[in-house]
């Protein structure tokens, strides 16, 4: 990327000695002391020093403090099923009873379509 | 602003969110009792009352429409007939919402949506189950431990002298002024009884002392 920039700032008025009224172009003429490194990105001209980052390890400590607020919160609306006495959500179906209540209908609509069946394997 | 409007839209367009309402009022109708989440229990819930309404008026309009609204026309006969025959005393509500956790996958709250007195009613099994559970715990306190067993009379001696009792107002929570059961399940079992005739009284009384009889 900076290769392609380059022939272009060599084009632009910046570097045109005329322009500048410059007597002698030899600055620039001259070969320079140091070669531009070989860019891949950027990015490698921005130098390292700016960018933010922790000067040390979090501490166990520290880190157990900041999380002490993150736990989960306590649910309230736990009741007891009147029904089966275990521990349900309040305003909420037993899942104990549901399923064991469910299971009695298909279980009775089962036996009825097998007692009403032709077939009797007896 | 939404204020005031009744309508959920439940993030779909109005074709698909129509099809899907209708769809699951048809599905309603069919099995009496499915499981879907809340928002979408409580939007069907609204026209599946609706066309119960229109089954309970009977005539041709009503026919009409609720045959431009099910998407199974086996069904219309059962609308205007077992239907309509069930719901002809009740006024209104003929559906009932009951919430049922948070679905696996996506922790969307779920909810079961049936018709009220129909052969799988679960708040009238849950009610059965309360009562039984109820005299069994008291019998087992104060009777012999070693021998508990309550028949269906008596069952049924208490389930009609508590159907006919007065609930009192919040306060009386445990064994309300000479009943035998809890403000809440005497409640429940007014409710669930109002429309069902002797044929609810002895059906609950029988699933009560089946379920002690299961718990023993």
């Amino acid at each position: 990327m900076a290769f392609a920039l380059l022939p272009s700032l060599r084009s632009s008025p910046v570097f045109n000695a005329a322009a500048w009224g410059l007597a002698s172009s030899s600055f620039l003429l001259r070969p320079f002391p140091f070669s531009l490194p070989k860019l891949q990105y950027l990015w490698d001209l921005f130098p390292p020093f700016l960018l933010a980052v922790p000067k040390k390890k979090v501490s166990h400590s520290r880190k157990a403090m900041r999380s002490a607020n993150k736990g989960a919160k306590e649910r309230t609306n736990i009741v007891h099923c009147p029904g089966c006495g275990a521990a349900k959500l309040a305003h909420h179906l037993c899942p104990h009873c549901y399923s064991e209540i469910t299971r009695g209908f298909k279980k009775e609509a089962h036996d009825r379509s097998r007692s009403g069946s032709i077939v009797e394997l007896d | 602003m939404k204020h005031g409007v009744a309508f959920r839209k439940l993030s779909r367009p109005t074709a698909h969110r129509m099809l899907m309402l209708r769809n699951m009022v048809t599905s309603l109708i069919e099995h009496e009792q499915i499981r879907t989440t809340l928002p979408k229990a409580r939007e069907a819930a609204r026209l599946a009352e609706k066309i119960i309404t229109y089954g309970k008026r009977g005539n041709l309009t009503a026919g009409r429409k609720v045959q431009a609204f099910l998407l199974k026309p086996t069904l219309i006969p059962k609308v205007f007939g077992l239907l309509a025959h069930r719901y002809a005393n009740r006024p209104g509500g003929y559906t009932r919402i009951h919430k049922f956790g948070n679905r696996t996958g996506d922790n969307a709250p779920s909810a079961v949506l049936e018709l009220v007195d129909n052969p799988k009613d679960l708040r009238f099994e849950m009610t059965a189950r309360a009562v039984g559970w109820e005299l069994m715990s008291q019998k087992m306190l104060h009777g012999n431990r070693r021998v508990v067993d309550i028949t269906v009379n008596a069952v049924e001696k208490v389930v009609r002298r508590e159907k006919d009792k007065t609930v009192k107002p919040a306060g009386y929570l445990r064994h309300g002024l000479g009943g035998r059961l809890r403000r809440i399940t005497r409640f429940n079992l007014q409710k669930v009884l109002q429309f069902r005739g002797e044929l609810g009284v002895t059906d609950l009384s029988r699933r009560a002392e089946e379920y002690t009889v299961c718990r023993r």
